[in-house]
């Protein structure tokens, strides 16, 4: 068929949106630049995050009192790049500390979620039935709270460390990723590969492995940048109302150390520093996840 | 019976719309699509035109082009003459005041060419209120009588009643009624019949048949079934790739037509037997790409008569001998000597059984 | 109808899991006992000390010198010693917490813990004996001697008929009702604000930048909405707040509970808009797409053909069946959104239900953080089925 817009549809839009031609496919196709930035800077906060105490950083819990710079906070400097707060420390090595367990929350938790959720929403979608039922009913009550204040819920009930809290998160995020493997995985189960798989005589689990997990992997996937991100937001609410993990440094909780009307008057570079890198971690998970998701889209419609 | 709303001093007769080397590119990716290339005809006041082609061929956006509604990465050239106004230069803002109330437009689908979420009466009422100021009451009262006049039963309660509650024949009938509102001069119609039953579809034809005579409207029906255009239309003009290449009254067409082309979309009429929504694919291979259209006749890479000139020259728009008002553009049509010895072969080969394309 | 019926039995079905859980939870896992007495045993001046109360021994630090003994039962108390008290419900936490005592006591400190590590309530270096009274009074008081259903039950008979129970605190008082009535309001009135800025912003951006899609104003405000909603709200928050409220001033800092409602509807606004702004871009988002996808219907090339104009093309034909999605994530965002809530309320003081319900969980108050998880999920409940109701308004094709 040749280019033209001969379904009405095609040219109604264009009328009203007086739109320049859309995306090329090419830039489609490709994830583009901006994935590979995001990338990198991930990939940049996680071994900045790794390697912290070998980076010849500042310790985040020594005061630096230096006297020619006066009574702390001291602003951004050579010295201290993110500046330091009232007792001298250094925010910069802070915030680097405090992406530890920052990543560390954000990406147990998804993986908590995808193995837990994307099990039971795969099993749920395949085996349907009375399953299906319970697991639907219980994703339903878990997504009924809302997943800040279930959070709150449980961390206040349990000791607040590293596992429990990166737990915590992993639990609430079975019900979300398990609802989409859920609908991923029904999706694919009445594919004409799947039947045809079916009727040849394939036996469950095997037409699950063989046939549903990679095509419901791949989605979930590209959606699990994106949860990764949600969970560091998570942990950093969490953190912000003081009930994240109580012994180490987060970037909630260096947000909430700089957020105090005094502190924030005087030196509002100590939230700002966490907040700056908080938001671009965030962003570059979210932006990257959105590629990838634009992308499998696309391949998915190509088939 | 009709609501004659209709202002005074339009056209009442003679030309109507004149269209003088109309041309619609397109720029997309993959280059210019020259969807309308070249192509002029008029139409009287209380004319129908008929334009017949292929999906492909141009003819939604010929309907489209005089129109106006096109997407702005189209490109148009040439002149529209609209009662002796010159249409094709005005923007959207001054085209509003021609749309719904000079011409109207009739669209192929009728289940998804109506605002669900809106009542009946107000999308009739709408261009009412909008072209001729009326207020709430008489837009309504205005609405009842020409849903009466599309001859809907129960028309008040028709009112209240959203597009879903209706079928699609009546749905159309009220897209009839939407179009017939303000009443417009001119009347586009384009394939308003493709998505209906076959008993439907005649009975739409004679509804917009019955207006047009009752309204002294001129009316432009585009499709791309010569049955339909048959028996409603005062004019056909055939087209192919973005041109006209043939246009005569209906009934000289029928008698003498002269492209091979019409010729083969004649065959492809569907026969009543057939079920409704056969496609039209009865033409061995594809209409032609309008990026790069082949050279000299368009038509000739799917022709059973081309030869070699066909595929070297453009063959012009000539008059034919049976009548002045018929015009074609092939360099060898059907009643020419090289037609015929062409033919004479072909029917030989299809009585060895040799399939040469299409339906035998 | 029978619609409406089932949909009703699901909510209720729904509210009663997530008590049961919640309560379940909260009497599992939490100790009621040690949550009512533990504040209150402590009440010593223990400053600068690891008090060796129940709540310090979850403290880190150093427990002053001494002597302590743990032991079972109060039978065995003597000056200058700790006491643990021993109900019997078996709490791992608390055994975990005491157990740390041994480690605290390597380092110098004389700890004896007699009968092994017992699960148990608190700890107290004070004297007085009179706990175990208190002890039995609170039992009594909170149902604590019967088994869980029945207190289950209990709980849920007061509640549904608007009593909340008491605090969590030695003399219970003000009853959760009370503490609920007084920052329900200020919560509610925050999420509506919120809400219905967020539409407010989102709808003409919406419309907006659908008309205008794929130019470069379109761009750059899908590339905004990107920004906001990377922006998590406790640091939009801060930003907003140290921007509007602190360098130019324009708003208060904080919310003062006492002013006229208008004064106060105004103190609202800036934690108002932290909650409306990644909302809005959200919505934006959704009703952008959604509005470019209608504008590609047939029935609007049939509403131009008509001759309407631009604006009333959008507000009048493409808006409405564009609404869809957006509406359903409006229900679905009310629950982050009261999430959101609890935040930000407590970057700008706003006494609501989040900084209640943070409150109550640092002290482990939990009726209190009971039931403001039923008020949150009764709402989320209703706030989706008023969401199906307006579905039915706005779409004549569902209501037959």
């Amino acid at each position: 068929m040749s280019d033209l817009p001969e379904s009405p549809a095609l040219l109604a839009a264009d009328v009203i949106l007086e739109d320049a031609p859309s995306e090329s496919m090419a830039s489609r196709r490709t994830l583009g630049i901006g994935f590979w930035i995001a990338v990198g800077w991930i990939v940049l906060i996680v071994l900045a995050a790794l390697l912290a105490p070998y980076l010849g950083l500042k310790d985040p819990d020594e005061n630096y009192i230096n006297r020619d710079l006066g009574r702390p906070p001291y602003p951004p400097s050579g010295e201290f790049w993110f500046g330091s707060d009232q007792d001298a420390r250094d925010v910069f090595s802070r915030t680097i500390y405090g992406a530890r367990v920052s990543l560390v929350v954000g990406f147990a938790a998804m993986g908590c979620g995808m193995l837990f959720g994307g099990t039971l929403g795969m099993l749920a979608g395949f085996l349907r039935g009375w399953f299906d039922r319970v697991i639907s009913f219980v994703f339903l009550v878990l997504l009924s709270f809302p997943a800040l204040v279930l959070a709150i819920l449980i961390t206040s009930l349990l000791d607040r460390n590293l596992r429990t809290v990166a737990g915590t998160l992993g639990f609430l995020s079975i019900a979300p990723v398990g609802r989409l493997a859920r609908a991923t995985t029904i999706q694919y189960s009445e594919r004409e590969f799947v039947l045809a798989a079916r009727t040849l005589g394939a036996k469950n689990g095997r037409l699950m492995i063989r046939e549903l997990l990679p095509n419901v992997v791949i989605p979930m996937g590209a959606l699990a940048l994106l949860g990764v991100a949600v969970a560091i937001v998570a942990e950093g609410a969490l953190a912000f109302l003081g009930l994240s993990v109580e012994q180490e440094l987060s970037w909630g909780k260096l947000i909430l150390l700089g957020s105090g009307t005094n502190i924030l008057q005087d030196a509002p570079w100590v939230s700002m520093g966490p907040i700056f890198v908080l938001f671009l971690t965030v962003l570059a998970l979210n932006f990257a996840g959105d590629r990838v998701r634009e992308y499998f889209d696309v391949r998915e419609n190509m088939l | 019976m009709s609501t004659h709303l209709q202002s005074e001093g339009r056209v009442p007769e003679g030309v109507l719309l004149e269209v003088d080397d109309l041309k619609t590119h397109f720029r997309t990716e993959r280059g210019l699509v020259r969807a309308v290339d070249g192509v002029s005809f008029s139409l009287q006041r209380g004319k129908a035109l008929g334009v017949v082609g292929e999906s492909g061929s141009g003819k939604t956006v010929l309907s489209r082009t005089i129109m106006g509604l096109l997407p702005s990465n189209a490109v148009r050239s040439g002149s529209v003459r609209f009662a002796g106004q010159e249409i094709l230069d005005l923007d959207a803002k001054q085209m509003r005041h021609i749309w719904g109330r000079e011409m109207s437009m009739v669209f192929q689908n009728p289940m998804v060419s109506l605002n669900p979420l809106m009542k009946i009466g107000k999308q009739i009422a709408e261009p009412l209120q909008i072209h001729l100021g009326l207020d709430n009451r008489a837009a309504a009262e205005t609405a009842e009588r020409l849903l009466r006049d599309v001859h809907i039963p129960e028309a008040r309660k028709r009112l209240d009643q959203y597009p879903h509650e209706l079928s699609g024949g009546m749905r159309q009938r009220v897209m009839i009624a939407i179009a017939m509102a303000c009443g417009p001069t001119l009347l586009f119609a384009d394939e308003p019949t493709t998505a209906l039953d076959v008993t439907v579809q005649a009975q739409i034809l004679e509804l917009i048949g019955e207006q047009r005579r009752e309204r002294n409207m001129s009316v432009i029906l585009v499709t791309h079934d010569l049955g339909v255009v048959a028996g409603h239309t005062d004019e056909i003009a055939v087209m192919y790739g973005g041109r006209l290449v043939e246009k005569a009254p209906t009934r000289e067409l029928f008698a003498n037509m002269r492209m091979p082309y019409t010729k083969s979309l004649m065959r492809s009429i569907p026969k009543l037997d057939d079920p409704s929504h056969t496609r039209l694919l009865t033409i061995p291979g594809r209409p032609p790409d309008l990026v790069n259209p082949p050279r000299g006749c368009r038509f000739a890479p799917r022709c059973a008569y081309a030869r070699d000139r066909c595929h070297q020259e453009d063959p012009p728009l000539v008059t034919a001998d049976t009548s002045p008002d018929h015009v074609y553009a092939c360099w060898y049509p059907v009643g020419s000597p090289e037609f015929e010895a062409r033919d004479a072969e072909i029917m030989e080969q299809i009585t060895t059984g040799v399939e040469v394309g299409g339906r035998r | 109808m029978n619609y409406w019926l089932q949909r009703a039995g699901m909510a209720v079905l729904l509210l009663l899991a997530v008590s049961m859980l919640t309560f379940g939870a909260m009497n599992v896992l939490g100790d009621p006992l040690f949550n009512i007495l533990g504040p209150v045993s402590g009440a010593k001046d223990l400053e600068g000390t690891a008090q060796a109360d129940g709540y310090a021994l979850r403290t880190q630090g150093d427990i002053p010198s001494g002597s302590y003994t743990i032991v079972e039962g109060v039978d065995t108390l003597d000056h200058g010693q700790a006491v643990l008290v021993v109900t019997g419900d078996t709490l791992p936490r608390r055994a975990d917490t005491i157990a740390g005592l041994d480690v605290v006591s390597a380092t110098g400190t004389d700890v004896t813990i007699v009968g092994g590590v017992v699960p148990g309530q608190f700890v107290q270096n004070g004297p007085e004996p009179s706990q175990l009274a208190d002890v039995e009074a609170a039992e009594e008081e909170f149902y604590l001697d019967r088994p869980l259903p029945v207190r289950y039950v209990l709980w849920l008979t007061d509640f549904v008929q608007g009593d909340m129970g008491p605090q969590f605190s030695k003399t219970g008082e003000p009853p959760v009702t009370d503490l609920i009535k007084e920052r329900l309001p200020r919560s509610f009135a925050l999420l509506v604000m919120a809400q219905i800025l967020a539409t407010v912003i989102a709808i003409p951006w919406a419309l907006w930048s659908a008309s205008k899609a794929n130019k470069p104003v379109d761009r750059v405000s899908t590339v905004t909405t990107f920004l906001i909603i990377a922006l998590p709200n406790f640091a939009l928050g801060i930003l907003l707040k140290y921007v509007f409220a602190i360098e130019l001033g324009w708003f208060p800092q904080t919310f003062n509970a006492g002013d006229p409602f208008l004064e106060r509807m105004y103190q609202l606004f800036l934690p108002a808009l932290t909650i409306a702004l990644p909302a809005a871009a959200v919505y934006q988002r959704l009703l952008r797409t959604d509005l470019i996808t209608t504008l590609q219907e047939d029935f609007i090339l049939m509403a131009r053909a008509k001759g309407v104009s631009r604006r009333d093309i959008l507000m009048k034909h493409a808006l409405r069946p564009s609404l869809f999605s957006f509406i359903t994530v409006f229900g679905i965002n009310t629950g982050a959104l009261i999430g959101g809530a609890l935040v930000v309320e407590n970057i700008f003081r706003v006494p609501g239900l989040g900084s209640a319900i943070v409150e109550a969980v640092l002290v482990e108050d939990f009726p209190v953080v009971l039931a403001i998880v039923m008020i949150v999920a009764f709402a989320f409940v209703l706030v989706n089925i008023v969401i199906d109701v307006v579905y039915t308004l706005i779409d004549p094709r569902v209501r037959a």
